[in-house]
């Protein structure tokens, strides 16, 4: 069982406990929460802004926003990085 | 009283300047007593109407008097300011004083007499101590708006207690879940678009939220797959506060309250709508590609750093900052220089709405410059978008202009 926790207001959903006044009864995986569901404490991020609790270092509280498509457009970025390191292997394999 | 935390091996030290001005939060309550010793000294019927006079007319200018207060705590102190007891209780001791003015207003209202108030009040007179309760009452929903976000189980129910004089406790639900989810989108209802008048915004904001609410909770407990009729349902038990307080002084002093117990209640909505109405004014949030709207940012508020007004609704204005940490404490919420700015106080604001023309004077090249010119990235009224797409066009902000 894992934990979840708002990057807002740092709320952590236990999916043990769950959140039975929410509608989560205890036992309910994180995943199986609708998407658009928002924190019962802030109310300003959704489901899919949470983090694995290990994955979190701070809160977004003074700005850097963590939200999904942040995390989207950084794993973007590094997948690019990591596309053009290869390619770039690739093209100095054949010029030699 | 110096506030000081350790980061780093170094000492950091701050003093809060407004520490005992918050105090002053608890003088709106207070009104109605003032208005007892103003026609006790004077006789004269006019300090009745000392309750819209002292929000619309004093705070006012006690904000040009008195300017403006940048002052910010220091980032590292915000934890220990936001532990400090001291802030709550000065919020929580709003809430007697607002219930004992009530209740002697109702005591008054219902023909009571008292030393200084020889014979019962006129109807006139009546009217304008019931606006001066709703006055009270309106604060009392932004100490409500306080302490209904946070995480303490007490506090939100200390939320319901001062929405009971108005009837409006489905606010600190729709409030919390409904407006701060959607907040500066088409689809708020408590975010005033710009063109749009007060007077339209009224039904719209007041109709809306209470629909949202009720679907917030209908939606929960669906979830739960258990009826939502039940004092579980936190409409339910919010509003059971108000049918024991009304029906409470109805049975102390007679029917003949009803009336003006009805004023009080749309006088405090008026006030907190109002609020509502300038507090995003025009304001829009981008969609992104994902279909969801970006999070909210500083840009998407109004703020203002009167310190009057300030002092009195709980930093409220540093609106920027309680839209990104919703659960943050008063004491804490900073001025983001980047956000926008009011020219005034909200207390001035409000009076400004009441004449749109006046309004939009003030207003829209305000909302304008904020999107750079481009009046297609503001929160456009349906009413009137037309009218404002022809007359300041769409899509020439400098980003556009750059790229194309």
């Amino acid at each position: 069982m894992s934990r979840f926790i708002c990057p807002n207001c740092e709320y952590v959903y236990d999916e043990e406990q769950g959140n039975p006044r929410e509608g989560w009864p205890a036992g309910t995986p994180f995943s199986e929460i609708d998407p658009d569901w928002t924190c019962p404490d802030c109310g300003v991020r959704e489901q899919v802004d949470f983090l694995p609790i290990e994955e979190f270092e701070h809160n977004d509280q003074d700005g850097n926003i963590i939200a999904a498509e942040t995390r989207a457009e950084a794993q973007r970025r590094s997948a690019e990085r990591q596309d053009e390191a290869n390619a770039d292997v690739t093209t100095g394999g054949e010029s030699a | 009283m110096t506030i000081q935390a350790t980061v780093d091996g170094q000492v950091i030290q701050w003093r809060d300047k407004k520490r005992y001005l918050w105090i002053m939060g608890a003088i709106i309550p207070l009104i109605p007593l003032m208005m007892w010793g103003l026609w006790a000294w004077t006789g004269a019927t006019i300090v009745w109407f000392f309750g819209p006079f002292f929000v619309f007319v004093l705070i006012p200018l006690f904000d040009l008097l008195a300017g403006l207060d940048p002052n910010n705590p220091p980032d590292e102190l915000i934890e220990a300011l936001e532990e400090d007891r001291y802030y709550r209780w000065v919020t929580y001791a709003f809430i007697p004083v607002q219930i004992a003015g009530l209740i002697w207003g109702a005591y008054l209202l219902g023909g009571g007499t008292l030393p200084g108030i020889e014979d019962p009040l006129t109807v006139v007179q009546k009217i304008g101590l019931a606006l001066g309760l709703g006055m009270v009452a309106g604060i009392g929903i932004n100490t409500a708006h306080e302490l209904g976000h946070k995480k303490e189980e007490h506090e939100r129910w200390f939320a319901r207690v001062a929405l009971a004089q108005t009837f409006y406790g489905h606010f600190f639900i729709e409030h919390n879940r409904g407006h701060h989810v959607r907040v500066a989108t088409p689809e708020d209802p408590a975010s005033g678009r710009l063109g749009e008048t007060v007077w339209e915004f009224m039904p719209r904001t007041i109709l809306g939220s209470l629909t949202s609410a009720w679907g917030l909770e209908k939606k929960r407990f669906e979830r739960q797959k258990k009826t939502h009729w039940t004092l579980k349902n936190d409409l339910f038990n919010a509003w059971m506060f108000s049918v024991v307080l009304w029906g409470g002084l109805t049975i102390a002093f007679g029917w003949e309250i009803l009336p003006y117990m009805l004023i009080q209640a749309a006088a405090g909505i008026w006030l907190l709508e109002s609020v509502n109405y300038l507090e995003h004014y025009g304001m829009k949030r981008a969609r992104l590609d994902s279909g969801r709207y970006e999070r909210v940012n500083p840009s998407h508020s109004w703020n203002s750093n009167n310190i009057g007004t300030n002092v009195l609704l709980y930093h409220l204005q540093r609106h920027s900052d309680h839209h990104a940490n919703p659960t943050r404490r008063y004491q804490a919420l900073r001025d983001f220089k980047e956000a926008p700015v009011l020219p005034t106080g909200y207390a001035g604001m409000i009076v400004l709405t009441w004449i749109p023309q006046v309004w939009r004077k003030v207003m829209d090249k305000r909302v304008l410059g904020h999107y750079d010119g481009d009046i297609g990235r503001a929160n456009l009224h349906p009413r009137t978008a037309e009218a404002y797409v022809r007359r300041y066009g769409v899509g020439t902000s400098k980003d556009e202009a750059v790229a194309a």
